[in-house]
């Protein structure tokens, strides 16, 4: 064989491989890039004199190892503004990179997933970040938080059809990251916690009529910090129907757990209507409701519901293109700035100091590809 | 809160009577299925299940290898609405949905009705679904119950 021939045979089986790489390969990217400005409180990142830092890009990549196993890996980078959670959550970040297996028992498909995967958290935790599914720039923060968003560990997923209906049951272990600003009774606190030995189970009944989905989750998790050591359980149920041009969702997640203290209820109900073939409106309303916890353990405190109300615009403006325009209304204790939630606590008594409000709006362009 | 999710299933129930999506004679396109595929009709929500891959495998135990025509045909909007209840741009979101929550790819896409009907004729397990006046040499016609 001449040095020739060798070359061509090599460039061959290079150009053969790549091929069969592309082939296996597909590329995948979401882009939630917007402007805010809020009128009386900083929240959610968004200052009083507007920001343009505000975005959520993902890349996500899926190599296809057999007809039955592939690898997904998905890149995430997030800017929030003027938030305090800047400073916990990196620019870049690996969002998932897990091993996903599928197989099937019966007449159920199922699929075992392991790595850093997706979390099946309620309706939209596996796509908080994809804003040309949302009607607003991200869903209720209140009900989904900055915590919750993957899990170090193994997801085992099964879906079986009941007759017209279908039933889809994941089980999951592992570890997840939580950032957070909490309420307390001297202010807003920044916690970086670690969730470990996470374990629990998300359902979900579709019903064969008006795309009636119902989910149901439950999960219990150590909660670790470089000094403290609790638990805490977070339940979380869903209800979302597609009838019509109309797409109706509610949902509850409630956190109990100690070390620290927690005892929070959120919930959201949100309403959209496709008004013509390119232009929707939505609605949303979040209500919180959180417990207050202090030293002196005979001191005790519920805050007044926290609310959030927002309207939306969204006009597709290409096929999988939005432009989105969003206002909202939000009153409670957790914003950018220290608010004050405590005038006084003296023994046995508590007196809290009355909720603060501010407006918000974002004008954001959401696509995928 | 359970009553917010009492009124939110009752809303949608009472929509669902009235706006469940019905196959109706005009319907704009035509199911096509690979032969070797023992089947002569299929439900309008088996054969949406297979288009979402809720469900992977025909009655008959052969897998499915469903396809679909490009977003702006009108044969897939005509069967986006009577087979899914709802338009094109809503199962388009589905599929966003499905990708980034780390789930399952959409269906291949082809952009002709004879591209469908090739891919159908050519692959085990095969289905899709072409307009209504297309010709469907070499594959099998089914009949929507």
């Amino acid at each position: 064989m001449t040095l020739g021939m060798a070359t061509t045979l090599a460039v061959s089986a290079t150009s053969l491989r790549a091929q069969e790489i592309s082939d296996r390969l597909t590329w995948h990217a979401s882009l939630n890039a917007g402007y805010g400005r809020s009128s009386d409180l900083p929240t959610l990142g968004i200052p009083l004199k507007g920001t343009s830092d505000y975005r959520l890009f993902t890349l996500q990549t899926r190599i296809k190892l057999s007809e039955k196993d592939e690898f997904v890996a998905q890149f995430l980078n997030r800017k929030f503004g003027a938030s305090p959670l800047a400073s916990a959550i990196g620019d870049l970040t690996a969002q998932w990179a897990y091993f996903n297996h599928r197989f099937t028992i019966g007449d159920a498909t199922a699929n075992i997933k392991a790595g850093r995967t997706p979390l099946p958290r309620g309706l939209l935790n596996e796509v908080r970040y994809i804003g040309a599914v949302l009607p607003f720039f991200r869903p209720s923060m209140e009900v989904y938080s900055d915590a919750f968003d993957a899990l170090d560990g193994a997801v085992v997923s099964f879906r079986k059809p009941l007759g017209d209906f279908s039933l889809e049951a994941h089980g999951f272990f592992g570890g997840s990251d939580w950032r957070s600003v909490v309420t307390t009774s001297t202010g807003q606190d920044v916690r970086i916690q670690r969730m470990e030995n996470y374990y629990g189970s998300q359902l979900y009944l579709d019903v064969p009529f008006a795309n009636i989905r119902l989910g149901a989750h439950a999960a219990r998790m150590e909660v670790r910090t470089a000094t403290t050591k609790g638990m805490m359980t977070n339940t979380f149920v869903s209800a979302q129907s597609q009838f019509s041009r109309f797409t109706l969702r509610a949902e509850q997640s409630n956190l109990n757990g100690f070390v620290p203290s927690r005892d929070n209820h959120h919930k959201y109900v949100q309403a959209i209507a496709q008004v013509t073939d390119r232009f929707q409106l939505a609605g949303e309303r979040t209500i919180s409701r959180s417990r207050l916890f202090f030293t002196a353990p005979t001191l005790r405190a519920v805050l007044p519901a926290a609310t959030s109300t927002g309207a939306s615009a969204i006009l597709e403006v290409a096929p999988g293109t939005q432009l989105k325009f969003e206002h909202h209304w939000r009153n409670g204790y957790v914003f950018d700035s220290n608010v004050t939630t405590v005038r006084s606590q003296i023994p046995p008594s508590v007196v809290l100091a009355p909720p603060r409000s501010t407006r918000y709006w974002i004008v954001s362009i959401a696509t995928t590809f | 809160m359970t009553r917010v999710l009492y009124r939110v299933v009752l809303c949608a129930g009472l929509g669902a009577a009235m706006l469940a999506p019905r196959v109706s004679a005009a319907q704009g396109f035509k199911v096509v299925v690979n032969p070797d595929v023992d089947i002569v009709d299929i439900g309008q929500a088996s054969l949406s299940s297979l288009f979402l891959k809720k469900d992977r495998k025909f009655p008959t135990g052969i897998e499915a290898a469903p396809v679909d025509l490009a977003a702006g045909d009108a044969a897939r909007g005509a069967f986006s609405k009577a087979v899914h209840g709802r338009p094109t741009n809503a199962v388009v979101k589905y599929w966003v949905q499905q990708v980034f929550s780390g789930k399952e790819t959409p269906p291949l896409s082809k952009d002709t009705d004879e591209a469908v009907v090739a891919y159908v004729k050519s692959t085990r397990g095969g289905i899709g679904y072409v307009s209504e006046g297309a010709a469907t040499p070499g594959v099998k016609v089914l009949k929507l119950k």
